[in-house]
């Protein structure tokens, strides 16, 4: 076909788009047979498609909602919205388009619902670019293998679980046991090492006062500029919170579409489950296990799904996530938790006994794992961690079988005291992510023997001393240890070097 | 007691007799069956479907509403534009006239509207200019 025959066509599909504006054609049109609960049954709109936007027309204006359930006679719709104007009797029309969202740049530093609207006092957002909230995951072809870190800037995660982009790495835990921390302390080591990765962080019936604090100190911390924040409270509609997660992600995929990283916080996905229960059980679908719907799966699977890797003739950009789930007493072998782990690519399991020894981040070695962050590890890293998950696994296990005894051999002492230094040294405070050089230092410092004569509780007072002195003294080697890779004989023995001067004063 | 029967199944039958010219056997024997079957409520529902039946089957009951009593000329313009835009054989316009919608009129037919009252659109101006 020519050029002037595309010219053409559009000119004449553009007359014919006019002709049939100027004309006005009649609409389909249904009623509201009866509302409730925040779902509304409709009678009419033979041809409404499976989650297409329905408008019913109130009189305080128009109420938007999406069609869930197409039955014979009726379609059950989820009102985005409250639902105390919508009264049986009201004409309903349809919309025309499924539901999407405004994305793009412009969302940076904003807080918003999952329909996009401002929560944070600011101006209007206007973007040129929408995107579908329930988006189709990207196929095979359109992918490749995990193979880039991205680091979270916690040591015990960096260096025994790490964290690729395009995975999906879900945290899991009890209630306060630091699962939102280890998400925050992520978004704020992208700002930190200026990995140019964009969070979005997804906050599903969250209280309004936790998301405020929370953006509160993302501000504090420079995070805020590079942060998208769905928000949505215990109050809001059952339909805004099930929505929140797909509304995230499809703002998160404009940036991974455009050969930029996003790291995706969906905080938490068990609420978002009972959100989905709760407007399952009011469309009487039958409920199955622990009351949840049959498709409860398919709910995170498809989710989940679209965090991926692009191949480089996609632009290579990525998406990836970090679900959380709470547990409860610690139970993995509950409905939502074992699904959820199941579609993911690795857990970071925290434990409350942990927690409350004081060993923070609580992550248990023995539970959590990363299923593809190996091929992803920065190298550096990965140099000196080579066998900490283990000797630490072997530790707790160890530990435990020690307290029965007092007579120990040589090699189980040595073991228990390494365990315990690696224990210490692996403690982290929130907010206060690593770089990589300090990771590798403090690591191979104790892998390595350096600290062997440094008492346990002394540890972290010794690592530090030796991350103090090793930047003032050398600055330049440790900037190159931070380009991640290999760190060369020279290198480790600047380290052992400065570590056996520091150990002095710290002897147990 | 009866079998209960499906709405669609019911206004099927209503439509088939309204055609035939049979509309009131049928409707006593629908208010029987509705009746005997507790299903009072659902009478408006299954009149809707029995009206978009009867509206797929070619024949057209519907209403105008305009602020104003509309010219002899408007009415007809109005039944050929329903006649065409439905394509159905015969079309019947019930008109009346309702100061509440402001101006312009609204054509409701069986599962289908063309609202051009101002009413409507002040309802659709108050929604953007909520969302803004």
């Amino acid at each position: 076909m020519t050029t002037l025959s595309i010219t053409e066509l559009s000119k004449e599909l553009r007359h014919a788009i006019e002709q049939l504006e100027t004309t006005g054609s009649l609409d389909e049109v249904g009623i509201v047979m009866r509302v409730g609960d925040g779902v509304a049954w409709i009678h009419g709109l033979h041809s409404a498609g499976y989650s297409e936007v329905l408008q019913i027309e109130t009189d305080d204006g128009i109420v938007e909602a999406f069609a869930l359930n197409l039955l014979e006679d009726e379609i059950g719709a989820v009102l985005l919205g409250r639902d105390m104007g919508v009264k049986a009797g009201q004409t309903v029309r349809l919309k025309g388009t499924v539901l999407d969202v405004p994305v793009g740049p412009e969302l940076l530093g904003r807080v918003v619902d999952p329909l996009g609207r401002p929560l944070d006092g600011g101006p209007a957002i206007k973007t040129k670019q929408r995107g579908i909230v329930e988006r189709e995951a990207i196929g095979v072809m359109g992918r490749k293998s995990v193979h880039e870190p991205l680091m979270t800037g916690i040591a015990s995660i960096d260096a025994m679980f790490p964290i690729g982009r395009g995975q999906r790495e879900l945290i899991i835990g009890d209630r306060q046991t630091g699962k939102t921390a280890l998400a925050i302390d992520t978004m704020i080591n992208q700002a930190k090492q200026k990995t140019g990765v964009i969070n979005v962080y997804v906050a599903v019936g969250q209280k309004l006062s936790k998301i405020a604090r929370l953006v509160e100190r993302l501000k504090q911390e420079g995070v805020m500029e590079q942060t998208i924040v769905v928000a949505t409270s215990p109050s809001d509609p059952a339909s805004l919170l099930y929505l929140a997660p797909y509304s995230g992600t499809a703002m998160g995929e404009y940036f991974r579409d455009n050969s930029q990283h996003a790291l995706m916080i969906y905080d938490d996905l068990t609420k978002h489950a009972v959100a989905y229960r709760q407007m399952s059980l009011l469309l009487r679908r039958p409920p199955g296990r622990e009351a949840y719907p049959g498709d409860v799966f398919y709910l995170h699977s498809r989710l989940l799904e679209r965090s991926a890797k692009l191949s480089d003739d996609l632009g290579a950009g990525s998406l990836t996530a970090l679900p959380i789930i709470e547990t409860q007493a610690g139970d993995i072998s509950a409905y939502i938790p074992t699904n959820v782990i199941s579609i993911t690519d690795g857990q970071i399991f925290l434990e409350t006994d942990l927690f409350y020894q004081g060993i923070r981040p609580a992550i248990s070695a023995g539970l959590s794992v990363s299923r593809v962050g190996g091929a992803a590890q920065t190298g550096a890293v990965k140099a000196v961690s080579g066998s900490l998950k283990l000797g630490l696994s072997q530790f707790r296990e160890l530990a435990s079988f020690a307290q029965f005894g007092s007579d120990l051999d040589a090699s189980t002492k040595q073991q228990i005291e390494l365990g315990q230094r690696l224990t210490e040294l692996l403690k982290q405070p929130q907010y206060q992510p690593m770089s990589i050089w300090q990771q590798v230092a403090s690591i191979a410092a104790v892998t390595r023997g350096y600290f062997d004569e440094v008492a346990p509780s002394k540890v972290k007072d010794a690592q530090a001393a030796l991350l103090t002195k090793l930047w003032a003294d050398h600055k330049k080697d440790m900037q190159e240890l931070e380009k991640g890779g290999k760190p060369t004989d020279e290198l480790y023995a600047v380290i052992e070097k400065t570590a056996r001067s520091v150990v002095k004063g710290f002897a147990g | 007691m009866a079998k209960r029967l499906s709405r669609r199944i019911l206004a099927a039958h209503l439509a088939a007799a309204v055609e035939d010219g049979d509309a009131k056997k049928a409707v006593k024997q629908l208010a029987a069956h509705l009746i005997e079957t507790r299903r009072i409520k659902e009478a408006d529902l299954i009149v809707r479907d029995a009206e978009q039946q009867l509206a797929d089957r070619g024949v057209v009951v519907g209403t105008v509403v305009s602020a104003f009593d509309l010219s002899s000329a408007m009415q007809s313009a109005l039944q050929t534009m329903v006649k065409k835009e439905t394509g159905s054989r015969q079309v019947t316009l019930v008109y009346r006239s309702d100061p509440s919608v402001l101006g312009g009129f609204a054509i409701h037919l069986p599962g289908k509207q063309l609202d051009r009252t101002i009413q409507t659109h002040l309802t659709t101006l108050k929604t953007r200019f909520k969302k803004a």
